[in-house]
């Protein structure tokens, strides 16, 4: 049999076990959740200033930021449930079934919150313009 | 001490925290009654700060359990790479633990209120 | 060697077995290529040593044996624990010794906590201390790729885990050591 690129391919990352995958999801949502921390601080600071922080907020409501917005929702959804099930697996539950446990609740169960949340709110975004 | 196997067991356990506390905010600041009658703006947000101080406590409580999964998960992430040394590391823990006090300290000073907190309060009160 | 990606033992893998008219091959991972295909196990065995991997007996001089037997608590334990041949494809498989060149490793984060749950041996101080160490069992992440590579099937990533569960009270490892002499 032949072996297309595509199939090679499958076959150098497949090696990317969920653990793998699960580990740098972990890292990278992570670092974008303390950057998001940052800019909310900088935010909340904004409260010393009233116009400011109603300008901030006016911002905020632009289509380009509610769908950033929408962006953090699938970040956090990833982490935390990524999250319980490290928890899960650091306490020696589920050690066998880690893969399934990853795709299955991690992205299955991650994937329907994630719709649940971001639907709504893509249907509430004025593209028009911000109001 | 066991410093180290504490950090593990605390990463955890403020993970789990964490994800309480942000339902908590969540729901405050997206679907209680105030938010979802009226819009958000520094009018309300100002408002309800200063009417019920268990908002701001949540608040902290997140931000402090926030800074700590967080900066200790950056902390992780530079010790996997042994080029920075025995003393690199060191340097960095309390690096990351002086940013996190200033961070802390940045977040609650945001709570601080402003000129206006006085004359907001005495409204809050007199509508009771 | 890495064959097709995975490391594996190269003695024991058939080409037909790999199903692929591709076969890719490379040195292991995470160690000093010495020439062509062959790596220097050096850096493995270096970590190896730091634990203590043989037997530090409680009763030297003992003129009797120091029976396990298979179905007593530890022997279960030992059972899937100790069949570690040091091929190093758990220590290729992992991210870590890459990154961070300090990092135990999971061979020698295994062998160490069979010593440590064996009755008989009594060295717990100084391989609780290796193990402790910021490039010991802290970092470790849970990527599971050690346990998939061993090709004896040790369930190493749970035997890491086991350890920092247990750092927090580290005395445990001496609550189940006896001068253990035939039959006990």
């Amino acid at each position: 049999m032949t072996t297309s690129t595509a199939q090679l391919l499958v076959r150098k990352y497949r090696w990317r076990y969920a653990g793998m995958i699960g580990y740098y999801l972990q890292r990278v949502t992570g670092l974008a959740l303390l950057g998001y921390l940052l800019l909310h601080v900088h935010t909340i600071n904004l409260l010393k200033d009233p116009a400011k922080f109603d300008e901030a907020l006016a911002t905020f409501r632009s289509p380009l930021f509610k769908l950033a917005e929408i962006g953090l929702l699938a970040t956090v959804i990833l982490h935390a449930l990524n999250g319980i099930r490290l928890t899960m697996v650091d306490c020696g539950v589920g050690l066998t079934k880690q893969r399934q446990i990853f795709w299955c609740f991690a992205i299955g169960v991650g994937a329907i919150l994630f719709l649940a949340g971001a639907i709504p709110m893509l249907m509430h975004i004025n593209f028009q313009g911000a109001k | 001490m066991y410093w180290r196997a504490i950090n593990w067991y605390l990463q955890r356990i403020t993970g789990a925290a964490l994800l309480l506390l942000l339902i908590m905010h969540f729901w405050v600041e997206h679907f209680s009654a105030d938010v979802r009658h009226g819009e958000l703006n520094f009018q309300t947000v100002q408002t309800r700060f200063f009417h019920n101080p268990w908002f701001v406590t949540v608040d902290i409580l997140f931000l402090l359990f926030a800074l700590y999964h967080g900066l200790n998960g950056l902390r992780n992430i530079i010790l996997d790479y042994s080029v920075i040394g025995k003393n690199g590391a060191r340097v960095i823990t309390v690096v990351l633990i002086l940013i996190g006090l200033v961070w802390a300290w940045w977040g609650i000073d945001a709570f601080s209120g402003n000129n206006l907190t006085q004359n907001t309060q005495q409204l809050t009160s007199a509508n009771h | 060697m890495v064959v097709n990606y995975q490391p594996r033992l190269a003695c024991q893998t058939r080409v037909e077995t790999l199903d692929s008219d591709v076969i890719t091959v490379q040195p292991l991972h995470n160690l000093p290529v010495a020439k062509d295909l062959v790596v220097s196990l050096e850096p493995f065995f270096e970590k190896w040593k730091e634990i203590n991997p043989a037997l530090d007996p409680i009763n030297k001089g003992s003129k009797k044996l120091a029976v396990i037997p298979p179905d007593s608590d530890f022997g279960k334990e030992a059972a899937a624990k100790r069949d570690c041949i040091t091929c190093g494809a758990c220590y290729s498989a992992c991210s870590l010794p890459g990154s961070n060149k300090g990092y135990l490793g999971p061979a020698a984060i295994n062998k160490a906590l069979l010593r440590l749950l064996d009755p008989r041996d009594k060295d717990v101080k100084h391989r609780l201390e290796v193990l402790y160490d910021t490039a010991g069992i802290w970092r470790c992440h849970t990527q599971f790729n050690c346990t998939a590579a061993c090709p004896k099937g040790i369930p190493l990533t749970d035997s890491i885990m086991r350890l920092k569960r247990a750092m927090i009270r580290p005395g445990q490892f001496n609550d189940n050591k006896h001068s253990t002499t035939s039959g006990s």
